[in-house]
């Protein structure tokens, strides 16, 4: 072969010769969501606003998008009339020779419980209480405001939320005694305070705050009072995903940091200061984490081969594959064989059962909380 | 710059919109050299610049909010690179024609660069273009990203040899499923 090879000098100008214009409609995009977007508030925040006022088209685009994504990690839709949505049920997979290795094409329901889920009606987002049957047992909030991450109290007795409005940068948390459907406010500092959770012995709070100087995971009693902050989040890095450890000295939370670009699971010892990463093998992303109601696994989204959701046991140790998805975990049942995912620009969450990766639709909405059993 | 920064970080949305505006080629000439793709990329700005917004007002030094905004622009783009590798990772290439032996032939060349490029990392593109299309140098590059200055030379350079051996593997008939990012 007589091909003379690319000089450097001809890699270089190729390597700098890059479009000079950009699309429009990234601008376009980007200052069209800028008032329903809070500065420091969560991209969280963000999907679920676009997935809960997302319009017809918008919801057949995420359809696609989940076609799409279950044909590449080889899972079959079928049309379940029974739910009126998208079902899934895995097929043998390459990609996951383990955990899918008893696959179940047969749908099949979740054991009778309770979950909130935060819905938008007539453009009015509230705290709705659900059967796993996807049936509504009532609406839990009722407010011209916004509410939003609804967090259980361990005996399944209260609720801590967050209500506000982003965009006027004002959230404050509550907590509503379910059974006598009261509703006390939390927190009342200017900015935003969200995404509480109570303390495994119910007691205390972990929540986080969204406003210069205060912003940081900070921790209450479950009455609002003795509030601190236990951990400083300003910075470049992002801080997410404050969640109890089980024996309430630690809390674990989402470090995104931007160099070296990836997402950690870490722990907080409150009373030291200490920060360790758990389950780090040093290059993947582990994000979107949940833990177990025994506080003793973690389910996560990690950027592993193959890709989608591993458990870990609470100190890091045991990483490994769970299954694909679809979407990462967003709660999980009180037993724990059961989580609740939801794709990326979705609406729809799913249950998926731990043991073979079978998924059926669960509803639509966001930010579900399983009650745990009292 | 510096002003409409500050008033950014107030929540001022006409001094962020100037600065997007001002910033969008940019972002976007960086990430398309990451990603290798119109669409992925205009993803990967989009994001960017919301994160942009929404962490504004934690960016301390503002005379930083150039690099701060590459770096932005890098992490999304890695971001956009990983969140798409499992839909990749079961698309298979159909087999291509033997690169031309036509050593005149830049359309030949651009080809067969393109091709190599896409088997570096996504991380060995982001220094070549910070490098190559930014003129960032390595001390630059490392402080933009976060990174050693060892680490930023070392993805450099395995990025150049990285597409000079693509280049040479490239002259032999592709006939197999390529895997990229």
């Amino acid at each position: 072969m007589n091909h003379e090879y690319p000089t450097d000098h001809t890699i270089e100008s190729w390597v700098a010769d890059l479009p000079g214009r950009a699309p429009d409609r990234i601008l376009q995009t980007v200052l069209g969501e800028l008032p329903t977007l809070s500065q420091q508030g969560r991209l969280r925040a963000r999907l679920r606003r676009i997935l809960m006022t997302t319009s017809l088209p918008m919801k057949l685009a995420g359809a696609a998008v989940i076609t799409v994504a279950a044909t590449a990690i080889g899972v079959n839709l079928l049309r379940s009339p029974g739910v009126g949505g998208v079902l899934p049920s895995p097929a043998p997979t390459a990609a996951a020779p383990e955990a899918s290795s008893h696959p179940s094409s047969a749908p099949w329901a979740p054991p009778a419980g309770e979950i909130a889920v935060v819905r938008t009606v007539d453009g009015n987002t509230d705290i709705y209480l659900l059967k796993t049957d996807g049936s509504v047992v009532r609406r839990l909030t009722d407010d011209r405001a916004d509410d939003r991450a609804p967090h259980w109290s361990p005996d399944g007795s209260l609720l801590v939320f967050a209500r506000g409005n982003e965009d006027e940068g004002q959230v404050d948390l509550y907590v509503l005694d379910v059974a006598g459907r009261t509703v006390k406010q939390l927190t009342t500092a200017s900015g935003i305070e969200t995404d509480g959770r109570f303390s495994p012995d119910g007691t205390r709070i972990v929540y986080e705050v969204q406003s210069v100087p205060n912003n940081g995971f900070w921790t209450m009693n479950a009455d609002g009072s003795n509030q601190r902050r236990v951990f400083d989040t300003t910075g470049s890095d992002s801080f997410t995903n404050a969640t109890w450890a089980a024996d309430g000295a630690a809390i674990y939370f989402n470090r995104d940091t931007t160099g070296p670009q990836r997402t950690q699971i870490v722990r907080l010892t409150i009373a030291s200061g200490e920060i360790v990463a758990l389950g780090d093998d040093g290059g993947s992303s582990n994000s979107q984490f949940v833990v177990s109601a025994d506080g003793a696994t973690f389910a996560f989204v990690a950027s592993r081969n193959p890709s989608g959701i591993y458990l870990m046991n609470a100190d890091g140790s045991d990483v490994r594959f769970a299954v694909l998805g679809p979407g990462g975990p967003l709660a999980w049942s009180p037993d724990g064989a059961i989580l609740i995912t939801q794709p990326k620009k979705s609406p729809t969450l799913y249950f998926v059962q731990l043991d073979d990766g079978a998924a059926v639709v669960f509803s639509e909405g966001s930010s579900p909380a399983w009650r745990p059993e009292p | 710059m510096q002003d409409l920064v500050a008033l950014a970080q107030e929540g001022d949305r006409d001094a962020f919109a100037a600065l997007a505006a001002a910033k969008v080629d940019t972002l976007y000439a960086v990430a398309f050299g990451i990603l290798r793709d119109p669409e992925r990329a205009a993803d990967a700005v989009q994001q960017a610049l919301l994160n942009a917004w929404r962490q504004l007002p934690s960016l301390r030094d503002t005379t930083r909010f150039d690099g701060w905004c590459y770096r932005l622009a890098v992490s999304a783009s890695y971001e956009e690179a990983r969140r798409r590798r499992i839909w990749k990772l079961n698309i298979s290439v159909l087999p291509t024609e033997p690169a031309t032996p036509d050593a005149e032939s830049s359309l030949a060349d651009r080809d067969q660069l393109e091709r190599a490029f896409r088997r570096l990392s996504p991380e060995q593109r982001a220094v070549a273009v910070m490098h190559y299309y930014l003129g960032l140098d390595l001390i630059e590059i490392a402080e933009t990203l976060a990174i050693p200055p060892g680490t930023a030379r070392s993805r450099l350079h395995y990025a150049l040899n990285g597409l000079r051996a693509a280049i040479v593997a490239d002259q032999q008939p592709v006939t197999s499923t390529e895997r990229m990012a």
